[in-house]
């Protein structure tokens, strides 16, 4: 079957583009409602019940909400940038969903149809271009606003985003030395097995032949959403809201918005660099490839275009999920704990990491292992190993050696005294 | 890691013991002794007050001499200022001035009190000795006026900077005070910057900006010149700034403002403003009789309201000299730990919101609910309880109590054991708390750090031990204390104490709360039961003397406290017979825990000022009284 | 040859679109009324003291052009990394190079301690 050419692939982009922008918006209000309801369930609470049916309209009410709540403007303000600042936060983390793909092609009468907004052939490049202008929205409304809160939580989220943008690419390369190529369908070739049509690929998920990409990316991806532990840019105990604390009415929920798309946004990337994208494990059925060249591989039906989407939506909201428990689990990091954390572990340990795995290819391609499952089995190993290393010097020996206070310490728990000795204090 | 600097004669996780005071008069006290011998005529007056604690009357002027004495010398070594409080008795006598001492090596608590003429209230500072003292005179100079001189930065500290109608503790000044309401309002929202900020923050700023700022032109507070502050005004270099944290800020627990000047995000200097809660308090108890004192006391610390209730109970209790029952101890005991319990399991719950583990608050909360409910079920009330009367309490036990009592510690560590589970060996918990505000046990005490602060620095000292009440001494339980004096040590000894506050609560319901009535037989202090004042004609006077004029207390003074949720809480309280207190100074723990915020943070991050203020675990309430 | 790139086009002007509907329908939906206190700068409810927009500690500054040093590192990470398989050990060898000059960059900035914030 024939991609679409002509005014089809034009009319057809333009309806992709505005379905799936709907979609994407319903879809992070549902983040924000998940957010809230798995929240209530971590905390043993209900979470919001009031607004409709379980409380599910709520977050519409906080919609309107925004829209009716009288909008602050700071007489300290730079009007400009202090406009154009929400903006650029949600922007970008909306437009960044254009190169991914979310299901498998879909066959109509007028030709096939890619699942995908832009098929791009530059599709990494543009992730971390429109990725790293999401520091735009924070430092533009923590300059302008003409508050010291705003100012300290944009000088820090500034700070934040580009020392991670620097890990985030870098643990993207290690894909790309596998992959070959820099178009993001094709690297859902990549994990899917395709024997003998086209270029080789390995058939597993990547997040086992690349286990430590997949983590440092894990960490980068949440430090860009600004979610704890990586909240420091609005750290509300320290900044009272950071960046956006100028920000009232829907210029805030626009801030709010853009971080969840974010947060959808990252999940989804995840999910496409590591988790096999729209692909459904241990079948291969759904094994269909677009070759740049326009070449179709395997066999596209509509059915299956409705299960790699729920396969790729429930990847996605698992990485939201897991992103909420962090969120509701753990303490905040303090700002010089973040910046060592980005610049003396990510970028060190992902440049190694490059190099490991650019040795390794060159190793096995040197002996001549087949590019396919064991390639991608002797890779998970070397992994595994990494995986094991990386997390003692991260843990610096706590997990192995027991508590964490043992080792820091050189003692038991130095504030529990009951027993005998000296510091036995006071038995009456 | 700094090492632990360990206090003279006192070993680290050493439990401080009070001793025996002496037979005998005052005067034969080895500290009274001591003075005399050294200082003959710069000693004055000398008697036991209430609870036998020696009381030293010295020459204004010596003041500085004595107490460098008492500190230093081996034999006396009175390392910890507990209080400085003034009070004005009325009726032309002269002020006076107490020092509050106490001997951590040798358990033993002197008084010192200076009593400058009205015509020069003036007394030398004592804070090159001891750093607690830096507020403590300052709140004396703010409400009655006194100039301790040499005094780093004495400024007002709970009244505004600029308060113009006076010393509002005096007798002579009214309850509602000078101005009249209108003009206190237009004074209020014409405030300007002078108003708000003091003189050399003022400076400060104007280094910073570059500015040329005319000092001569501002309004000085009284008694401050500009050469007086101009030694703490210095130029800053271009790339530091000032900023508010706070009072309208989610992470001061309350309305505490804190000015911190920063560089980049490291904290250069840390200056503390109060009294945005400021209310009167003792100003107000000196016009209410004794029982109605009561309510004022629970609203101080909010967050473990019986603490204070029961603290001043037992205050006056000892200057009536009245024995309560032995089913009121004990249920006093109960409701000291589970507010304990209350106040601990807050700290731990904000504590957690202010290093971003929000759960851990709602957790610590539902606790927290049903200690509220097992009040309510007692006295209806939830937070302001005011469970108190002097001699006894407002009600009995109702039916069933004790039981919601045991299900309650039965069921509480389950819930600590999973908050510990989230924080205690969390990296991110660690890194955030460990080595962070750290203070020596010779820093902390220096400071007047007392409770779990000062037990996280190594320092065993814990009123229910070292002085025991309410019989503290027939139960078994452990002092935690910390080694390392940080943030989260802090953090562990609260948690342990809570742990041991439940084995408390649970001695006390195993032996069952003895039977009998709750309130002392005392027909001074409690009111006769309706039957017998129908029928009895002196119950009937004595009910009438109750109701009409309410209970007297016989003059005396005392300085009394208890170790509350968040440090050593003490009652200085003096009657002259009469049915109101001539004076009612709460010495509130929080206010001098936060004294030593700005020691503790230098130099730190922005963020560790959080968590440091977090873990002093301070309630406005009772700092602003 | 740009045909891909008309989906982020059509995209780029729905997602600005929506933020200016956004910002316009709040504008207009919502009450205005400036007073003196709402339009001060937020301190804690404290009237600030000094400006905002002074100079500022230079530590940001510094992370800021580390970041440009590495991000450019990782731009041409990208084409090496596609045709490194071609490459073979040549590649390797001469992006270890590259890498090297980099590292001792960065062990310079460590050193000086360009990456302590305390």
């Amino acid at each position: 079957m024939e991609t679409l050419t002509g005014a089809h692939f034009v009319w057809m982009t333009i309806f992709k583009v505005v379905l799936f922008f709907t979609l994407l918006m319903l879809m992070v209000g549902g983040v924000v409602m998940f957010e809230r309801k798995v929240a209530g369930f971590i905390q043993d609470r209900s979470g919001p019940n009031r607004v409709g049916p379980w409380g599910l309209l709520q977050t519409m009410a906080d919609g309107i909400k925004f829209l009716l709540k009288e909008e602050t403007y700071p007489d300290a303000a730079q009007a400009v940038f202090y406009l154009l600042a929400p903006v650029m936060a949600m922007v970008p983390a909306t437009i960044l969903f254009a190169v991914i793909p979310f299901a498998s092609p879909l066959p109509t009468g007028w030709g096939l149809v890619h699942m995908i907004v832009a098929d791009v052939p530059v599709g990494f490049l543009y992730v971390l271009a429109i990725g790293s202008f999401g520091v735009y929205g924070v430092v533009m409304a923590g300059w302008s606003s003409g508050s010291k809160y705003a100012f300290l939580g944009g000088m820090r989220g500034s700070a934040q985003m580009i020392s991670y943008e620097v890990g985030l690419a870098l643990t993207l390369v290690p894909i790309v030395l596998l992959g070959g190529g820099v178009r993001i369908p094709d690297l859902i070739s990549l994990q899917q097995g395709f024997t003998g049509q086209g270029p080789a690929t390995l058939g597993m998920w990547l997040f086992l032949p690349l286990g430590v990409s997949f983590l440092l990316f894990f960490i980068t991806g949440l430090a860009e959403t600004k979610r704890i532990p990586f909240d420091l840019p609005e750290a509300e105990a320290e900044l009272i809201a950071g960046y956006h604390t100028e920000y009232s009415a829907m210029k805030f929920g626009m801030f709010f918005l853009g971080e969840y798309a974010h947060m959808l946004t990252t999940a989804a990337l995840i999910t496409v660099f590591f988790l096999g994208g729209w692909d459904i494990p241990f079948w291969h059925g759904d094994n269909i490839r677009v070759l740049a060249d326009g070449t179709v591989i395997g066999d596209p039906t509509w059915w299956k275009t409705v299960l790699t989407f729920l396969s790729f939506t429930i990847k996605t909201s698992l990485l939201v999920t897991v992103f909420v428990w962090i969120r509701w689990t753990l303490p905040r990091f303090r700002y010089d704990q973040l910046m060592e954390l980005g610049w003396k572990f990510v970028i060190v340990a992902a440049t190694a990491y490059v190099f490991v795995v650019a040795g390794s290819v060159l190793v096995l391609d040197r002996l001549g292992v087949h590019f396919g499952l064991p390639y991608a089995a002797i890779l998970t190993g070397v992994n595994v190993v990494l995986l094991g290393l990386l997390l003692f010097v991260v843990d610096r020996g706590r997990l192995a050696r027991g508590a964490a206070y043992t080792v820091t310490r050189g003692l038991g728990r130095a504030s529990r005294r009951s027993g005998t000795g000296p510091a036995a204090a006071g038995r009456s | 890691m700094p090492e632990t600097e360990t206090l003279p004669g006192v070993a680290a996780g050493e439990l401080v013991r009070g001793s025996p005071t002496p037979e005998g008069p005052a005067d034969d006290h080895p500290s009274v002794r001591a003075l005399r011998e050294r200082f003959g005529e710069g000693v004055g007056r000398t008697l036991f007050d209430a609870i036998h604690v020696p009381v030293v009357v010295v020459v204004p002027e010596r003041v500085r001499d004595v107490l460098e004495f008492l500190r230093d010398d081996e034999s006396q070594s009175y390392e910890l200022l507990l209080d400085v409080m003034g009070a004005d008795l009325g009726g032309g006598r002269p002020l006076q001035v107490w020092y509050q001492l106490w001997s951590l090596r040798h358990g033993r608590m002197l008084r010192v009190v200076a009593e400058p003429p009205w015509d020069d209230l003036a007394v030398p500072t004592v804070t090159g000795l001891y750093r607690t003292a830096d507020w403590l005179e300052r709140e004396v100079y703010d409400m009655y006026g006194v100039t301790f001189r040499g005094h780093p930065d004495l400024r007002r500290i709970l009244m505004p900077e600029n308060y113009a109608e006076g010393f509002p503790l005096r007798k002579d000044f009214p309850l509602r005070g000078r101005f009249s309401r209108a003009e206190q309002v237009r004074r209020a929202l014409g405030e300007g910057l002078e108003d708000v900020y003091a003189l050399w923050e003022l400076e400060l700023a104007a280094g910073i900006a570059g500015a040329d700022r005319d000092v001569e032109s501002l309004d000085l507070p009284p008694r401050l010149s500009p050469e007086d502050v101009g030694h703490m005004a210095r130029g800053l270099e271009g790339e530091k700034m000032l900023i508010n944290i706070g009072p309208q800020h989610p992470a001061t627990h309350g309305v505490l403002r804190l000015v911190l000047e920063l560089d980049g995000e490291r904290v250069v200097q840390c200056i503390p403003h109060l009294g945005y809660l400021h209310t009167g308090f003792e100003k107000t108890c000196e016009y209410r009789e004794w029982n109605q004192v009561v309510p004022y006391t629970d609203r101080m610390d909010y967050l473990a309201p019986m603490m204070y209730n029961i603290g001043y109970a037992l205050a006056v209790e000892s200057l009536l000299e009245i024995e309560i029952t032995p089913r009121c101890r004990v249920v006093r005991v109960l409701l000291m730990e589970l507010n304990r319990i209350l106040g601990h399991l807050l700290w731990l719950g904000t504590t957690g919101i202010d290093l971003g583990a929000f759960t851990v608050f709602l957790y610590t909360f539902q606790e927290r609910e049903r200690i509220y409910n097992l009040h309510e079920a007692y006295c209806g009330g939830r937070i302001t309880t005011s469970v108190t009367r002097v001699g006894g309490m407002v009600a009995d036990l109702p039916v069933g109590w004790l039981d919601a009592v045991a299900e309650f510690v039965r069921t509480l560590p389950e819930t600590l054991d999973q908050v510990e589970d989230l924080l205690t060996n969390n990296a991110i918990w660690l890194a955030r708390t460990e080595d962070i505000g750290v203070m020596s046990a010779a820093e902390a005490v220096n400071h007047g750090l007392t409770g779990p602060n000062l037990r996280a620095s190594g320092v065993a000292y814990d009123v229910r031990k070292a002085r025991p009440y309410l019989g503290y001494d027939e139960y078994d339980f452990d002092v935690p204390v910390g080694e390392h004096g940080d943030t989260y040590d802090r953090y562990m000894v609260r948690v342990e104490e809570m742990r041991q506050s439940v084995r408390i609560l649970e001695q006390a319901l195993d032996r069952g709360v003895p039977d009998g009535p709750i309130n002392v037989q005392d027909r001074r202090v409690v009111l006769p039961p309706k039957s017998e004042a129908m029928g009895n004609i002196d119950s009937m006077i004595s009910h009438f003397k109750l109701v009409m004029e309410g209970l007297q207390v016989p003059p005396g003074e005392v300085w009394y406290s208890v170790e509350a949720s968040k440090g050593e809480l003490g009652f200085g309280i003096i009657s002259d017979g009469g049915n109101k207190p001539v004076r009612c100074r709460f010495r509130a723990p929080s206010f001098v825990n936060l004294s030593a915020i700005s020691t503790m943070v230098q130099d730190e991050l922005v963020a560790d000022v959080i968590a440091v203020n977090a873990s002093l675990d301070i309630v406005l309430g009772e700092i602003d009284r | 040859m740009t045909r891909p790139y008309l989906g982020i086009f059509f995209l780029s002007i729905v997602g600005v679109a929506n933020a200016a509907v956004m910002m316009l329908a709040s504008h207009l939906a919502s009450p205005f009324r400036p007073t003196v206190a709402k339009g001060s700068p937020y301190e804690s409810g404290m009237l600030p003291l000094g400006g905002t927009r002074e100079r500022f500690s230079v530590q940001y500054y510094i992370v800021a052009m580390l970041f440009i040093v590495f991000d450019i590192e990782t731009i041409f990470f990208f084409p090496w990394a596609v045709i490194y398989r071609e490459l073979g050990l040549f590649g390797f060898w001469e992006m270890v190079v590259f890498i090297a000059v980099l590292a001792v960059g960065l062990a310079y900035a460590w050193k000086k301690g360009a990456l302590e914030w305390t």
